[in-house]
């Protein structure tokens, strides 16, 4: 059922790539989706916990940071490659422009892995261009080298958060109308999660434990993901809209594609 | 008789139905041309900041080298000389004529010609490379021409569909009304306008 989902899903984008041979960029997903893995190399709980990570920090700050993986440029440098995807895609608010991509090339056999973190026009002062090469070649392609791409990108974004957080740090506003429903939702989206936190506790924990690798680091591990294993939508309603779509996979991110734009800003390197 | 009156004033009456949706059509086709072009007209400016911001960046670059480096003047004295060349060319965008854009390109073209190479040459200086200030340059420099070929290919996307806007049939009519014209994009260039590759 899931594999034919995910093939579904698979020759879906690719039906939708073929229509959009003009830019050559994969199109926008229907839904917002924080991390969109088409280069494939995220299991799928490693895709749920980016998700919900950077869902909720879109929440809490309204700074979107998009995932993006793919084994083919398309014959563009990492960074048009990166810019020209948020800027149509639109990511992050209008008002700020605070989107982010973090695209992964991933090496293979006769290509070179390429990683490039994208600034939209707002977040080009919080995190320099400089900021984000260091980030990309100092603390992610470590982790790429040894294959681990799930460890470095939760590395790269851990730091990118922390950048973006001092600049832009508000509450994103919040879509009209729906609010009995989406309570009812939470409601449900709480009992789903208590249930899937009580059968998962011991494997989440340790399995993160192991894709961050010799790190070490407790603190940073809370960080990122100590909060996503209680997600906050514990303390109400408030993110109810949010974290919903990551706990099942599919239905209803929020937002965090706005109509923010993108300018080349950013850095990256190859390994 | 009557019946002629009436005939008259449906026809009248379509008639001018007609012209009017003519001419309601006319004015938006104007619109719309007029906001691609002011599309352009920003989308230049931004290319021309762009390249003003690497301008800004190499003074700063070439004295950096010139400490470490002082005997490869020929090399510092021509980045310094294609950037006083590049930078003497601005041009409004409603003035942008193909020839003046080809004029622009190519003293970009040199000015990136000669930046590749004083970058090509800093790599053999290891204690220029493992100066701060030369490595914050380098990235600085590396997201200026990111985002310089970001910008050029905005305008060139937005100038190449301006284009087909005004030469469809029946914009076209409209276009040559008003005096909308043809636009020059940057042309591909082999090479020169290749951004440096800066290795870290």
């Amino acid at each position: 059922m899931g594999r034919k989902l995910k093939y579904f899903l698979s020759s879906t984008v690719l039906l939708l790539w073929s229509f959009a041979l003009c830019t050559a960029l994969p199109k926008k997903p229907a839904q917002d989706r924080m991390v969109n893995d088409f280069a494939n190399i995220f299991d799928r709980k490693e895709t749920r916990q980016l998700e919900i990570a950077l869902e909720r920090f879109y929440q809490e700050t309204s700074n979107s940071i998009v995932v993006v993986t793919v084994n083919d440029l398309e014959g563009l440098s990492a960074a048009e490659y990166a810019a020209t995807l948020g800027h149509s895609w639109g990511v992050g608010t209008k008002e700020h422009e605070n989107g982010i991509v973090v695209l992964i090339k991933p090496k293979t056999r006769d290509s070179s892995g390429e990683a490039f973190i994208a600034t939209g026009y707002g977040l080009e002062g919080a995190i320099p261009d400089i900021y984000a090469n260091r980030i990309v070649n100092e603390h992610m392609i470590p982790y790429f080298r040894q294959g681990d791409y799930f460890g470095g990108v939760v590395e790269g974004c851990r730091l990118v958060m922390a950048l973006a957080q001092g600049e832009i740090n508000e509450v994103p506003a919040r879509e009209e109308g729906g609010s009995t429903m989406l309570l009812l939702l939470a409601l449900l989206f709480v009992v789903y999660f208590v249930l899937v936190f009580a059968k998962n506790k011991k494997g989440n924990n340790d399995d993160f434990n192991s894709g961050n690798g010799g790190n070490g680091s407790t603190r940073d591990e809370d960080i990122f993901f100590g909060p996503v294993i209680f997600p906050g939508m514990f303390g109400g309603g408030r993110s109810s809209g949010g974290g919903f779509g990551g706990g099942f996979g599919g239905g209803g991110f929020s937002g965090g594609f706005g109509g923010g734009g993108f300018g080349g800003g950013g850095g990256g390197g190859r390994w | 008789m009557k019946n002629s009156t009436k005939t008259l004033l449906i026809t009248s009456g379509v008639i001018v139905a007609l012209v009017l949706s003519c001419v309601i059509w006319g004015i938006r086709a104007n619109n719309k041309m007029v906001t691609a072009e002011e599309g352009i007209n920003s989308a230049w400016s931004q290319v021309e900041n762009q390249y003003q911001r690497r301008a800004d960046l190499i003074p700063n670059l070439v004295n950096t080298v010139k400490g470490y480096a002082a005997h490869e003047s020929g090399t510092l004295e021509s980045v310094t000389a294609a950037r006083a060349k590049a930078t003497q060319l601005t041009v409004d965008a409603d003035d942008l004529t193909p020839e003046k854009l080809a004029k622009i390109q190519k003293a970009q073209g040199e000015l990136s010609a000669a930046l590749g190479k004083l970058l090509a040459i800093s790599e053999n200086y290891p204690e220029l490379k493992a100066n701060e200030n030369f490595r914050e340059l380098q990235a600085q420099l590396e997201g200026t021409e990111n985002r310089i070929s970001l910008e050029r290919k905005r305008f060139n996307d937005m100038t190449r569909s301006y284009n087909a806007m005004i030469r469809r049939f029946p914009n076209s009519i409209i276009a040559n009304m008003n005096g909308f014209e043809k636009k020059a994009y940057f042309e591909a260039e082999a090479g020169s306008e290749k951004a440096p590759v800066v290795e870290f």
